[in-house]
C-alpha cells in the first residue's frame, strides 16, 4: 500500500471486508477529461477466519480490482431515463478539492451551478439530492432543472387561465360595455320615445277630451232628442240602445229596463205591421213614415212613427220613433171636426137657403094670409066664399109655420130671452105632451127640484121640448116608456174630453129617454138635418130635430144623442145655467086693428106688399105713401118735408137697403120711427137670437091686425114717452 | 305648476340616470375585479398546482435516475464479488497453475467488458510478502507477463522497481493489459 490514493481504500476494504472505492481518477487528460474510480474487494485465505480486524488483516490474499468510468456509468443511466433538461452533479462527498467534482453536466452551458451557491428560489426549490454509497464512499448526486426544463415545462395551463380568464372577464366587460352602450341606447330610445309618448298622451288626452266632450254633447244630444233614437238587433228585434225619450214613450223607468224588456216584435200590437216593416226593411234598407201602435210598459198603447234603416253589414236597426198619439188624436178630433165643420156649414148652407126661402116665402105669404085676411073681414061669414078664404088663410099659416121652423133651424129667429126654469116648461106642458105620446105611452118625469134656472126662449123651449116628445112617440109605435129628466151638470174637462165642442161650466140638462127601437149610426149622424126623416112619405116634415138643433145651438146649449138598435134613444140637451131669478114674461097686448092720423112711408120692393099695408092702413086713417125702392122713398121723404112720422120698410131692398134709408132720413129728421119688415131676421138680430138694440120689427108675414096693432104700439109708445103728441095733433 | 312637475320630472329623470350609470359601471368594475381576481386564483393555483406536479416530476425522475444509478453501481459491484469469487474458487498461486489462471482470468474478464462498457479494467491484486517477491514475479512472469517486475511510481511519476518492504500489493493480473500495462506489477 503505497499510493496515498488506494492505500486509505485498499485498508478500508481489508479492515471492513467489503468494497472500497478510491477517490476519483483521472482516465483520460485532455477534453473532455473522464474520470473513474477503482473498486477494492478483498480476498481472505481460503478457510481463514476474518470476523476480526487482526484476522482479517492476517489473513488479507489480495484484492480483486476494477475500474470503473464514471462518466460511462452515468452515461450509462443517462440513457435509461430521459434527463436532457436536467442538470446532474456527482460530488464525492468523502474527498475534497476539486477531487469532490465526479461528474457534471452542463446542458444549460450558460450557467454553473455549485451547489450551495446562489440559487433562485424556484431553482433551490427544484432541485433533488440523493445519496448512495460507493465501496464506502458518499456519492451525492444533484439535480438541477436548465432553463430549457423550465422551458418545456412553461406553466403554461396556468397562464391559459389566467389569459383564459382575463379574456373572459374582457369578453364580460365588453359584453357589459356593449350591453350598457345598447341599454343607454335603448333608455335613451325609451326617454324620447317617453317624451314623445308624454306628448301624445297629451295630444291624446286633448283629444280624448275632446271626444270626450263631443261625445258628451252627442249624447245631450241624443238622450235629449225629443224624439226616440234607438238601436235595435234585427234577428229579435231587441233594443241595444236608447235613448231618453224612447224611453218616456214607452213609459218604462229607465234605458236598462227597455234593453232589458223591449223589443220591437212584441211591442206591435199588430204583429203583421212588423213584418211588413221588416220587410220593407230588408227589401229597401230604409222604412220612412212609418206608423204603427206600439204596446207601451202598461199594456196601454201609443201610436208612432217610425223612421229606421237596416246596416246587413252590422246586422242591426237603426231608427227614430216619435210619439204620434197626440197627432192622432188631433187628426182624429181635426176629423171630428172637419166633420162638424162640414155638418155644421151644411147646416148652415141650409140655414142660408131656409132664410131665403123664408124671406121670398114669408112675403108671398103676406099676401096670401095678409088679403085673405082682408077679404075675411070684408066677406060675411056665412058665404061660402068667406069659409074658403078662411082656408086659403089657415093655409098660409101653416105655411107660415114652415118658414118658423126653416128659421129656428136657421137660428135666425127673433128670440124673447128671459130667465126661466125648465121644471117649469116641463110641468106646464107634461098634460099637452101626455095627449101628444097616447096612452099606449108611459110619461115619467123625473125632475130635480133644485135644478137651475136657464137664459131661453119660453115659446122655443116648448118648441124643443114638443119636438122630442113627438120624435119618440114616433120611435116607439107599439108603447113604451118616456123618461123627461132635468137636472144640474157640470162640465168638467174630463167630459169636455169626451164630448168635443163643448165648454166648461154649470149647466141645465133636458134628457128625454125612450125605449124605441133606437138608432143606427147613420141615422144618429143625420137626425138633425133639415128634411131627413125616417118616417114615411108624407108623414113628416123632416124639420122637427133640425128645429131643436136650431133653437138649442141659438140658445148656446148642447145637443147629444145616446142610441143603440133596440136599447132606445136618449136626446141630452144642455142649456147653460144662471144664478139670475126667474123673471115674468109681460102679457102681449091684444092685437087691435087701432086707428091714427100719421103719416106713413111704406118701401117695398114687392108691389103686393106696398098695396098689402096700404089697403091695411089707409083705411085706419094714416096717410100711407109708398115707396118701391129707397130713391124714390127719398123723393117721398122730401116732398113730406118732414112731416113723416114712421118708415116701414123692408130691410131687403135693392140699391140702398133698408137700415141705410132709414139711418139717412133719421139724420134729416131725427124723430121718425122706424118699424122694419122682414121675412129673414138675420140682418137685425144678433148671435144669440136677440133683435138689436132701437129697432122694431115686424116679421113676415103680415097679417093687418100684427101690422095695425105694431104701428099704433110704435107710435103710441113715442108719442107718450117723447112728443106726447095726440093722435089727431096731426 | 305644470313646469315644475316638468323640473321635478327633469330631476328625477337626471337622478335615475346617474344611479343607473353608477349601476352599470358598477357592474363592469365589479366583473373587471372579480374577473381579474378570479383569473389571477385560478392562475396561482394552477401555477402552484403546476409547480408541484413540475416538482414531483422532477423528484420522481431525480429518484428514478439515482435507482438506475444505484443499480449500476452496484451490477459493477456485483460483477467484482462475482470475480472475487471466480478467484476463490480458483486454486492457490502456484507456479504450474497460474497460467491456467490467468488463461481463465482473461476469459472471465473478456465477457464483462463487452457487456459493461464502463468497466475499464479488472485486475487481481496479491499480498505478496517481501521473502516471496521474487518468487511472484518469477510466477507471473511465466504464466502471462514475461517483463514482469513489482513497481512503483516515483514522484515524477516514473514507474520504477519497487523498494523493499515487508509485503507488497502488486497488480499481479489485470485485463485488459493494453494502454493498462504500466499497471501491471505496480504496487497499489
Amino acid at each position: 500500500m503505497n499510493d496515498p490514493a488506494y492505500k486509505s481504500a485498499l485498508e478500508y476494504a481489508r479492515d471492513n471486508d467489503s468494497l472500497a472505492s478510491t477517490e476519483r481518477l483521472p482516465l483520460r487528460g485532455e477534453e473532455p477529461v473522464e474520470h473513474g474510480y477503482l473498486l477494492f474487494m478483498p480476498l481472505y485465505l481460503k478457510g481463514s477466519p476474518r470476523d476480526t480486524l487482526q484476522s482479517r488483516r492476517k489473513n488479507l490474499e489480495g484484492f480483486v480490482i476494477g475500474l470503473f468510468s464514471i462518466t460511462e456509468i452515468v452515461q450509462r443511466a443517462l440513457n435509461s431515463i430521459n434527463l436532457q433538461e436536467i442538470d446532474v452533479h456527482i460530488y464525492d462527498e468523502t474527498a475534497s478539492g476539486e477531487k469532490r467534482i465526479l461528474y457534471q453536466s452542463h446542458y444549460d452551458n450558460a450557467r454553473e451551478r455549485p451547489p450551495d451557491d446562489e440559487e433562485s428560489s424556484i431553482l433551490k426549490k427544484m432541485h433533488a439530492s440523493e445519496l448512495i454509497d460507493v465501496g464506502g464512499r458518499s456519492w451525492r448526486i444533484l439535480f438541477y432543472p436548465t432553463q430549457k426544463y423550465f422551458v418545456l415545462h412553461e406553466n403554461r395551463q396556468a397562464r391559459g387561465f389566467l389569459i383564459l380568464g382575463l379574456v373572459f372577464t374582457s369578453i364580460m366587460v365588453t359584453y357589459l360595455l356593449v350591453t350598457i352602450g345598447k341599454t343607454t341606447y335603448v333608455e335613451n330610445l325609451i326617454n324620447k320615445r317617453t317624451s314623445e309618448l308624454e306628448s301624445e298622451i297629451s295630444n291624446h288626452k286633448l283629444t280624448e277630451n275632446a271626444l270626450q266632450e263631443s261625445e258628451s254633447n252627442f249624447r245631450n244630444i241624443f238622450n235629449n232628442a225629443q224624439v226616440g233614437l234607438f238601436r235595435s238587433r234585427k234577428n229579435d228585434g231587441k233594443i241595444i240602445t236608447a235613448n231618453t225619450r224612447f224611453v218616456q214613450i214607452f213609459n218604462y223607468d229607465n234605458q236598462k229596463e227597455v234593453i232589458y224588456s223591449f223589443s220591437l216584435p212584441n211591442g206591435f200590437v199588430n204583429k203583421e205591421e212588423y213584418n211588413n216593416m221588416l220587410n220593407e226593411l230588408v227589401g229597401a234598407g230604409e222604412t220612412k213614415n212609418f206608423e204603427a201602435q206600439l204596446y207601451k210598459k202598461d199594456g196601454a198603447t201609443v201610436w208612432t212613427r217610425l223612421w229606421a234603416r237596416l246596416y246587413p253589414d252590422k246586422d242591426y236597426i237603426e231608427g227614430v220613433i216619435i210619439d204620434i198619439t197626440e197627432e192622432k188624436e188631433m187628426a182624429k178630433e181635426y176629423q171630428l171636426l172637419q166633420s162638424q165643420l162640414l155638418q155644421s156649414q151644411k147646416l148652415e148652407s141650409f140655414g142660408r137657403l131656409a132664410g131665403g126661402i123664408a124671406h121670398d116665402f114669408n112675403n108671398l105669404l103676406t099676401g096670401i094670409i095678409g088679403y085673405s085676411e082682408l077679404l075675411l073681414n070684408e066677406l060675411p061669414k056665412d058665404q061660402n066664399a068667406w069659409k074658403r078664404v078662411k082656408t086659403i088663410e089657415e093655409i098660409g099659416r101653416r105655411a107660415g109655420d114652415l118658414t118658423r121652423q126653416l128659421l129656428a133651424f136657421s137660428r135666425k129667429q127673433i128670440l124673447d130671452i128671459r130667465v126661466m126654469n125648465l121644471n117649469s116648461v116641463v110641468r106646464n106642458m107634461s098634460k099637452l105632451l101626455s095627449r101628444v105620446i097616447g096612452e099606449d105611452i108611459v110619461l115619467t118625469l123625473k125632475i130635480d127640484n133644485a135644478t137651475s134656472n136657464i137664459n131661453a126662449d119660453l115659446s122655443q123651449m116648448e118648441q124643443v121640448l114638443m119636438n122630442l116628445v113627438i120624435n119618440a112617440r114616433y120611435a116607439m109605435p107599439k108603447g113604451g116608456k118616456l123618461t123627461i129628466e132635468t137636472q144640474d151638470v157640470m162640465f168638467d174637462e174630463d167630459y169636455l174630453q169626451s164630448h168635443k165642442g163643448s165648454k166648461v161650466g154649470a149647466y141645465v140638462s133636458l134628457s128625454i129617454s125612450d125605449t124605441g127601437e133606437g138608432m143606427t149610426q147613420d141615422v144618429k149622424e143625420r137626425i138633425f138635418e133639415p128634411f131627413f126623416t125616417t118616417k114615411e112619405l108624407g108623414k113628416g116634415t123632416g124639420l122637427g130635430l133640425s128645429t131643436v138643433f136650431g133653437i138649442v145651438k141659438q140658445h148656446n146649449g148642447y145637443i147629444w144623442v145616446d142610441s143603440d138598435i133596440g136599447e132606445g134613444t136618449t136626446f141630452n140637451v144642455y142649456f147653460p145655467a144662471t144664478q139670475n131669478a126667474v123673471r115674468l114674461a109681460p102679457k102681449r097686448s091684444q092685437m087691435k086693428m087701432e086707428r091714427g092720423d100719421e103719416v106713413i112711408l111704406v118701401v117695398d120692393d114687392e108691389s103686393y106688399i106696398r098695396d098689402f099695408v096700404y089697403d091695411t092702413l089707409a083705411p085706419l086713417g094714416y096717410e100711407v105713401h109708398t115707396a118701391s125702392n129707397s130713391d124714390e122713398a127719398f123723393k117721398i121723404f122730401g116732398e113730406l118735408n118732414e112731416r113723416l112720422d114712421i118708415i116701414l120698410a123692408d130691410i131687403v131692398l135693392k140699391g140702398i137697403n133698408g137700415q141705410e134709408l132709414a139711418g139717412q132720413i133719421k139724420k134729416r129728421q131725427p124723430d121718425v120711427k122706424v118699424v122694419f119688415m122682414t121675412g129673414y131676421s138675420g140682418e137685425v138680430i144678433d148671435k144669440h137670437g136677440v133683435l138689436k138694440s132701437g129697432i122694431e120689427l115686424i116679421m113676415k108675414p103680415l097679417t093687418p091686425g100684427i101690422l095695425a096693432s105694431k104701428i099704433r104700439e110704435v107710435l103710441v109708445d113715442e108719442k107718450d114717452i117723447t112728443r106726447r103728441k095726440p093722435p089727431n095733433d096731426a | 305648476m305644470e313646469e315644475v312637475d316638468k323640473e321635478c320630472s327633469a330631476k328625477n329623470n337626471s337622478s335615475i340616470v346617474d344611479e343607473s350609470f353608477l349601476g352599470r359601471f358598477l357592474s363592469v368594475i365589479l366583473t373587471i375585479f372579480i374577473g381579474v381576481l378570479l383569473s389571477a386564483a385560478l392562475f396561482i393555483i394552477m401555477q402552484s398546482w403546476e409547480e408541484r406536479r413540475l416538482r414531483d416530476d422532477f423528484s420522481q425522475k431525480a429518484t428514478i435516475y439515482t435507482s438506475i444509478l444505484r443499480r449500476g453501481i452496484s451490477r459493477n459491484q456485483g460483477l467484482l464479488r462475482s470475480l472475487g469469487a471466480f478467484k476463490s474458487s480458483c486454486c492457490e498461486i502456484s507456479e504450474g497453475k497460474t497460467k491456467e489462471f490467468a488463461g481463465e482470468f482473461k476469459d472471465f474478464t473478456s465477457c464483462s467488458f463487452s457487456c459493461h462498457t464502463e468497466v475499464k479494467m479488472l485486475g487481481w491484486v496479491v499480498r505478496v510478502r517481501d521473502p516471496a517477491r521474487e518468487l511472484y514475479a518469477e510466477i507471473a512472469r511465466n504464466a502471462a507477463h514475461p517483463d514482469f517486475m513489482i513497481t512503483e511510481r516515483t514522484a515524477d511519476g516514473e514507474l520504477v522497481r519497487a523498494g523493499k518492504r515487508d509485503e507488497y500489493f502488486p497488480v499481479f493480473f489485470m485485463e485488459p493489459l493494453r494502454g493498462m500495462k504500466n499497471f501491471q506489477g505496480l504496487i497499489l
